[in-house]
């Protein structure tokens, strides 16, 4: 096919993105301007600017330190966790008929069943107290499910001739594993990565149901708790402070995540 | 590891995974004084069979259907127009070049991966400027332009077939002609389970109604259910139960679907 | 597949259940309620005894609200309360005062609008809801 009548396709195909992008700017982006607009200034009723004092005010607020401990130690410890998880859990049913492979599918019925349907009873299994315990087994058992079906999709896509030549070329499984599947499971597991990380955020709903008020125990207190509770209380400055701080935390693991998998790519 | 010990990790973890739903389905059997005091659930034989609970949240609240049909109403329209958005977008995002493509991609990614929290707030200011706070408008309207649709579907669409396109594309200049009759059929598949990914997000929708709505006859189930009414347990255990069957149904007529056309994901 | 025709056959029945009870929900609600038929206070004459400055006693009659026995559970009857989802019946304690063939002076606790019980179908109890039935 000709170059130009390439490229007039090309720019024909991009007009398809434009009752998403619309939508988007509609309500996402125009918005989040007022939303930076918003970090910068002291008060939505006397509108002073005072540059970056909300930021400092933010970082120096031991609740706003409490938070974003918190999220992070989700996205760090809860996320590798939930990732190792699934990779184990696809190695076992690696090799089962398709009998048993059926049942895979079902573990990701707890990220299909609403949650208001689940408090209660976990609020029974576990007792409401400081501890951290209940908000990360609902975080694993909600989202393990799609990791996976993820990791296993990917696992059988691994060709089994490159198991065959390295098994001729007299490698333990072990090596093997090391050497061959991780590297090929690499760009999956990035993406199942971050995936759990944007589930991580989400969790939020499950623990704000879970202990039912706005101020949770310390252990459970995470970033959009704080954000809430200024949202309650009116408190647009600060909340606005928190939500440009949140995305820039967001973009950064966003651009690691795809640098990172560019750099495998190859 | 040998078969038989896979087996026996799956049965167990199968368990494990499914004791919440089904301690939910089998307490909401039971008969009312059992239930009455949260920590006495009978958690491994529940007295006696009743269908009071289901009775009372039918029957006598006023709220329970009306949220249901609410819940409905709200995942249903959101996700086929979501979806209805989705799947050109996919395509584009896939088939066109233009400058700040890259970009424009980054920034779904980012948009999607952002808490509710911080959208929440733009989304408010929106629709309060839009002045369609508190109408079914402020569920349906941001539901349907999430970006999570959009890269769900990006994935899916890597599994076209480059070869039909090329084809399609000397056969005619219309774009939406090669979309609708050579790659929609091809994700067909895919696009049952985008359904039931984004119907599930929208069936659970929990701090958008909080936020962008006031009455109550509004509400979608998933908040009333949780948060709003007084209620004794048994009925709402009841309630969940009958909460969560539209979306097993869901997830049984299309659970073949989910694995089709996963192949290499890339960001 | 056989797993399909169950499937579907679950999915419509379930619709069907819900849509019943979203439509027929209120009425099969308001069968089981208490049916209740309701009246109002009236006003009786009562003897009054007065005591003139001479010390001569002079009856007289007075009108007051009053009750009929028969509505009054000890000191107490049911009120008739409106919501917007229906009516609730609220016990209410009242003062009673003389008596005159078989109806009772109110003092204290009862309004001249106010709805009181007649008679229901099964017994009462405070903050019931009931279905009020209107006699021709």
């Amino acid at each position: 096919m000709s170059v130009s009548a390439k490229k007039k396709y090309q720019r024909k195909c991009k007009w398809l993105l434009l009752p998403s992008v619309c939508g988007i700017l509609l309500f996402y982006c125009i918005p989040f301007v007022r939303v930076i607009y918003y970090s910068f200034i002291e008060n939505q009723f006397n509108k002073k600017w005072v540059g970056l004092k909300n930021y400092i005010t933010l970082f120096n607020n031991e609740y706003f330190r409490l938070a974003m401990k918190n999220s992070l130690l989700l996205i760090f410890i809860g996320v590798p966790i939930l990732v190792i998880s699934a990779l184990f859990l696809s190695v076992v049913f690696l090799k089962l008929e398709n009998r048993w492979k059926r049942l895979r599918l079902a573990f990701i019925l707890p990220m299909l069943i609403p949650t208001a349907s689940i408090i209660l009873v976990w609020r029974i299994l576990f007792e409401v107290n400081d501890s951290a315990v209940p908000i990360y087994s609902l975080f694993i058992w909600k989202n393990i499910g799609i990791a996976v079906i993820l990791c296993s999709a990917a696992f059988s896509l691994l060709a089994p001739e490159v198991y065959e030549a390295a098994r001729l070329d007299g490698g333990s499984g072990l090596r093997i594993h090391l050497h061959i599947t991780l590297p090929l499971m690499l760009p999956t597991i990035f993406f199942v990565t971050l995936l759990e990380i944007v589930y991580s955020f989400r969790i939020f709903r499950e623990s704000y149901l879970y202990y039912g008020s706005n101020y949770p125990p310390d252990s459970g207190y995470s970033l959009q708790y704080y954000m809430n509770n200024h949202f309650v209380k009116l408190n647009y400055p600060y909340l606005a402070t928190g939500a440009v701080i949140t995305t820039f935390l967001i973009c950064l693991i966003v651009a690691v995540g795809i640098r990172l998998q560019r750099k495998f790519d190859s | 590891m040998k078969k038989k010990v896979r087996v026996i990790v799956i049965g167990i973890l199968a368990v494990v995974f499914f004791l919440p739903v089904l301690l939910t389905v089998l307490n909401s059997f039971t008969m009312q004084p059992e239930v009455a005091e949260p920590e006495s659930i009978a958690l491994w034989k529940p007295q006696g069979v009743s269908l009071v609970g289901y009775y009372n949240i039918l029957v006598e609240t006023g709220w329970f259907l009306k949220g249901f049909w609410n819940s409905v109403l709200y995942a249903g329209v959101t996700t086929l127009l979501n979806v209805l958005v989705s799947i050109p977008a996919a395509y584009a995002f896939r088939e066109a070049e233009f400058k700040g493509k890259r970009a424009l991609y980054f920034f779904y990614i980012v948009l999607m991966m952002m808490p509710l929290q911080v959208t929440i707030l733009p989304n408010y200011i929106g629709l309060r400027d839009m002045n369609l706070l508190n109408t079914h408008w402020a569920i349906i309207l941001p539901g349907i332009f999430s970006p999570f649709g959009v890269f769900l579907m990006c994935q899916y669409m890597t599994g076209i077939d480059r070869s039909t396109l090329e084809a399609a594309r000397l056969e005619t200049k219309s774009v939406l002609q090669i979309l609708f009759h050579i790659a929609v059929p091809q994700v067909k598949i895919c696009i049952a389970a985008l359904f039931l990914f984004v119907f599930a997000e929208n069936w659970n929708l929990v701090e958008q109604p909080q936020v962008y709505l006031k009455a109550t006859e509004k509400m979608p189930l998933s908040v009333l259910l949780a948060l709003g009414q007084e209620c004794d347990l048994l009925s709402l255990l009841a309630g969940s139960v009958l909460f969560m069957i539209p979306i097993v149904i869901l997830y049984l007529y299309f659970h073949e679907h989910l694995e089709a056309g996963l192949g290499s994901l890339k960001l | 597949m056989k797993k399909r025709k169950y499937l579907n056959r679950f999915a419509v029945l379930f619709l069907a259940f819900m849509l019943f009870f979203t439509l027929f929900g209120e009425r099969l609600y308001e069968q089981t309620l208490p049916k209740v038929v309701t009246t109002k206070a009236k006003e009786k004459e009562f003897p009054v005894t007065v005591f003139l400055e001479d010390g001569t006693e002079y009856t007289a009659t007075k009108k007051e609200l009053a009750v009929p026995a028969y509505v009054l559970e000890g000191n107490s009857v049911f009120v008739l309360e409106e919501t917007p989802d229906g009516y609730l019946v609220r016990e209410r304690v009242l003062e009673l005062g003389a008596e005159a063939e078989q109806w009772f002076e109110i003092v204290n606790g009862l309004g001249k609008q106010d709805k009181i019980v007649l008679a229901a179908d099964r017994p009462l109890k405070d903050g019931m809801r009931v279905l009020r039935v209107e006699i021709k």
